[in-house]
């Protein structure tokens, strides 16, 4: 799924952040980066999602070469991939709700659908009774999981968090990380960037080492994962209330992307 | 395309969030506008007066100065009246001319009495149509012994110069405010923009198109063109009517009645506000959209 290929990363004023990187990313991995502050793991997920260029070398993400993608592609290519920045980014005049359903809007899906939807993935990550809060309202660890409620919202099928587990209580990591794993078990890949290597230890899957701009560590691979069918969180979801459930309950996550992804496409065929 | 409601609601909600900048631009939109206004309004009264001071359908037609007088009567007079579009034509002799020039001049002209007149014999015709003036004029100095046919009234060629230049002046009002309003309101735009850098930069992460980013932003500056477009309509039309009320006892032509324009006037200048307002946030746009995640924040 990616692919990245004697890839080195020099930015403008001199930094030397990456240095002839080359990793292999298989469909359907959850994959732990770890490495020293300023190692440039942060550099590298945004290699991914072309926030930034290589200076050298090719990244290829879905067998596609992102390093000569033109502009306009890069959009969609973002859409695929669901990103929870180690800052959370959240915007602080909107509530809970609307951060979380930006992400949708952004890619014009229909109002109705965007309901749905965000209800239901903050009952995945337990905040639906947030929902009309605004961030600064709630503790580190609650933005952290609207972030990650916002990277969910649309389905993509790679999820790139960058130390998502930085500003809370093992226990709650340790959460965040279960419910990772349930999503990677539904084939979406996933990348985590993380300095708790308690964390890593506590998962079977493969970690990446970065340190100075190199790959110093790969535990390679994991073993093939057998794709289970949905079956995310169902507390989170019992939860939630009755109309909302039986919303929901017809509309599996890919069908709602599916319906979104189709909005958009129509609209720039026929509306515009 | 879907989504265009929420887009719109965002484009209004920043020209309100951003009240102060919003306000500064629309006085300076309408105040540009109202310039505008006022010279295309000077240039139209300009040319409605040139127009009628034009009327003056005479012209004098100038013989060789060799003609006599007899031949003038006998032969030229005649062929001239043959030119279409004529209705009247006058013989006026050159000592009719003389006494003409020395009762406004006095008698600076007495020598030129008599053998010494050197003004020729001519004619006072008068046209039908006006349009058809040049056509007529030809005609006429293709009649044999015409030496010249006299311009249009002095008066008129002034004013028609006058209005070239009131037209000229104009043009350049129009293009020098057109950009500095350009400018404003791309400013106040940007303002916005850096005001909202950061949800830029996650509409961006997210997957929105250039499109998707770009649209509330434009719609922001063609609401403030629009509001800046009705405000200096409602003015204009209120001075100007003032304006003619108080000048219309001093001033005898016929001026253009407001009423008569307030339709184009409107609808030229919200036009106008929108395209520049619309132009504005694309310029600043523009930058933003190139840029990626921590370019926008500046970290
Ligand atoms: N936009 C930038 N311009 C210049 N240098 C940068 C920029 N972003 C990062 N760097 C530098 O590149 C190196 C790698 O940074 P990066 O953010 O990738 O590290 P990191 O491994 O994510 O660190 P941390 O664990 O603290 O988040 C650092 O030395 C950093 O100072
Ligand atoms: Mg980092």
């Amino acid at each position: 799924m990616i692919q990245f290929k004697n890839v080195s990363k020099t930015y403008p004023n001199g930094t030397k952040a990456l240095s002839n990187i080359n990793i292999n990313i298989d469909k359907g991995e959850f994959v732990f980066i770890v490495g020293a502050s300023g190692s440039g793991k942060s550099t590298f997920l945004k290699l991914i999602m072309k926030e930034e260029q290589p200076t050298e070398g090719e990244i290829f993400v879905n067998d596609v070469n992102i390093t000569s993608m033109k502009r306009r592609k890069v959009p969609y290519l973002r859409r695929t991939m669901g990103i929870v920045f180690q800052d959370f980014r959240l915007i602080d005049k909107m509530s809970v709700f609307d951060n979380v359903a930006f992400a949708m809007r952004v890619i014009g899906a229909r109002p109705k659908a965007v309901k749905r939807r965000v209800l239901y993935i903050l009952g995945l990550v337990g905040l639906k009774d947030k929902a009309d809060c605004r961030p600064a309202e709630l503790s580190g660890g609650e933005q952290q999981r609207v972030s990650l409620a916002r990277a969910l919202v649309n389905n993509p099928s790679l999820i790139i968090a960058d130390e998502p587990t930085g500003n809370i209580d093992p226990e709650m990591s340790f959460e965040i990380i279960e419910l990772l794993n349930e999503i990677n078990k539904q084939g979406t890949t996933i990348i985590v960037v993380t300095h708790e290597h308690e964390l890593v230890q506590k998962f079977k899957n493969r970690v990446i080492e970065i340190n100075d701009g190199k790959v110093t560590g790969d535990s390679g691979a994991t073993a093939e994962k057998t794709v289970v069918p949905i079956k995310i969180n169902q507390e989170s979801l019992a939860e939630l209330p009755k109309e909302i459930k039986e919303e929901i309950a017809d509309v599996s996550a890919d069908e709602i992307n599916e319906e979104a992804l189709k909005a958009i496409n129509e609209g720039e065929a026929d509306d515009l | 395309m879907r989504g265009i409601g929420y887009l719109f609601k965002e484009g209004i909600k920043s020209v309100w969030n951003n009240r102060m900048m919003s306000l500064a631009s629309i006085g300076v939109l309408v105040s540009c506008l109202l310039i505008t206004g006022a010279a295309v309004l000077l240039s139209m009264n300009v040319n409605s007066v040139v127009e009628s001071v034009g009327k003056e359908n005479q012209v004098t037609v100038f013989l060789n100065d060799n003609v006599k007088e007899l031949e003038a009567v006998m032969e030229i007079g005649p062929e001239i009246r043959k030119v279409d579009n004529i209705s009247d034509c006058v013989f006026f002799s050159k000592e009719e001319a003389i006494a003409e020039l020395q009762d406004e001049l006095g008698n600076l002209f007495a020598e030129l009495q008599g053998e010494n007149n050197p003004l020729p014999h001519a004619f006072h015709v008068t046209m039908v149509d006006l349009s058809q003036y040049d056509e007529t004029v030809k005609s006429i100095m293709q009649v044999e012994g015409v030496y010249k046919v006299s311009d249009r009234s002095e008066v008129a060629e002034k004013l028609t110069s006058l209005n070239e230049l009131v037209t000229q002046i104009g043009l350049w009002i129009v293009v020098v405010l057109g950009i500095i309003s350009l400018f404003i309101i791309s400013n106040s735009v940007r303002m916005t923009m850096y005001s909202r850098r950061f949800e830029i930069s996650i509409m961006k992460s997210v997957g929105a198109t250039d499109w998707f980013v770009r649209v509330p932003f434009v719609i922001e500056g063609v609401v403030l063109g629009v509001i800046s477009g009705v405000i200096a309509s409602g003015i204009i039309a209120f001075l100007y009517e003032a304006l003619i009320a108080a000048v219309q006892y001093i001033i005898p032509f016929s001026e253009i009645i407001y009423s008569t324009v307030a339709l184009k006037m409107t609808l030229s200048f919200v036009v106008l506000g929108m395209v520049i307002g619309a132009a504005g946030s694309a310029i600043s746009i523009g930058r933003y959209l190139k840029m990626e995640g921590g370019e926008i924040l500046g970290w």
